[in-house]
């Protein structure tokens, strides 16, 4: 998927645990750790708000667009 | 840094607030059911076992055509038989898919998919055994008064309480499958954080 998320990228930047994240955001541990691996369907815009406000940064800094590859035409 | 991936899911999504909150709520219904789903099964049993006693059930039935039907075979008294425990095993596979479903939403998975599957279970059961008691009664019939001349003859007789039967069958069985649906959206919104 084209879609990578760099929050454990920003964490590690800010020096905060995800747990930590997790109590201030108000939401489990465990959605934070399945944010993390991209194991999720979607990300709500009041969670995102939440993170940037304390990561102090921009979505940007926890999406990003990268373009899947074109497939290799010698495969198909 | 990880991609978004659609190919992985979230685990089974613990129970919301909002369908813990309904698990207190229904829970007592959830116990009734439950209990009359159990009582049913072993009410059912026992009409059944009622009929091992030869005599009462060739009299009653008997009185029922209006013949005498004492002459007959142990063979086709025992076919007969053997058709009427036959009903039970779909009631009794009913009666568990009611008490299993009823668990399920008593453990607060309301919205899952597997609630939705038993309650489809429930209408393919309930459907079988509305089936088998629609064929079995003039199976029967036929095995306890061929070839005795019989006052009433019912044959294959479908009634109102029938019709009942089959649209609430139908009703549970279109019921599950738009509780899937619905399940599988809220498993969706589970993977939105």
């Amino acid at each position: 998927m084209a879609i990578i998320v760099n929050l454990d990228v920003m964490l590690a930047k800010r020096k905060i645990r995800s747990r930590d994240l997790a109590a201030q955001i108000g939401i489990a541990e465990q959605n934070v750790s399945l944010l993390k691996s991209g194991k999720v369907k979607g990300v709500r815009f009041d969670t995102l708000e939440k993170i940037c406000q304390i990561l102090d940064c921009q979505p940007g800094d926890i999406l990003e667009y990268r373009p899947d590859p074109p497939d290799d035409p010698a495969q198909i | 840094m990880s991609g978004i991936s659609t190919e992985t899911f979230a685990p089974q999504a613990a129970p919301t607030e909002a369908q813990t909150l309904l698990r207190a709520r229904i829970g007592w219904l959830c116990q009734i059911i439950r209990a009359l789903a159990a009582i049913w099964v072993f009410w059912v049993l026992f009409d059944i076992l009622r009929l091992s006693d030869r005599a009462s059930w060739l009299g009653n039935y008997g009185r029922y055509v209006g013949a005498d039907l004492s002459s007959i075979s142990q063979t086709r008294y025992l076919l007969a038989f053997a058709l009427e425990i036959s009903i039970w095993l779909f009631v009794a596979a009913t009666g568990l898919a009611i008490w299993r479903l009823f668990s399920i939403y008593l453990s607060g998975q309301i919205f899952t998919v597997d609630a939705a599957l038993w309650l489809r279970r429930i209408g393919a059961f309930g459907g079988a055994t509305v089936m088998a008691s629609l064929l079995v009664r003039p199976a029967v019939e036929e095995l306890l008064t061929a070839g005795i001349a019989v006052q009433r003859h019912h044959g294959w007789v479908f009634t109102a309480e029938d019709m009942l039967h089959v649209i609430f069958v139908t009703f549970i069985f279109s019921l599950a499958f738009i509780f899937k649906t619905a399940a599988e959206l809220v498993e969706e919104h589970a993977q939105i954080v």
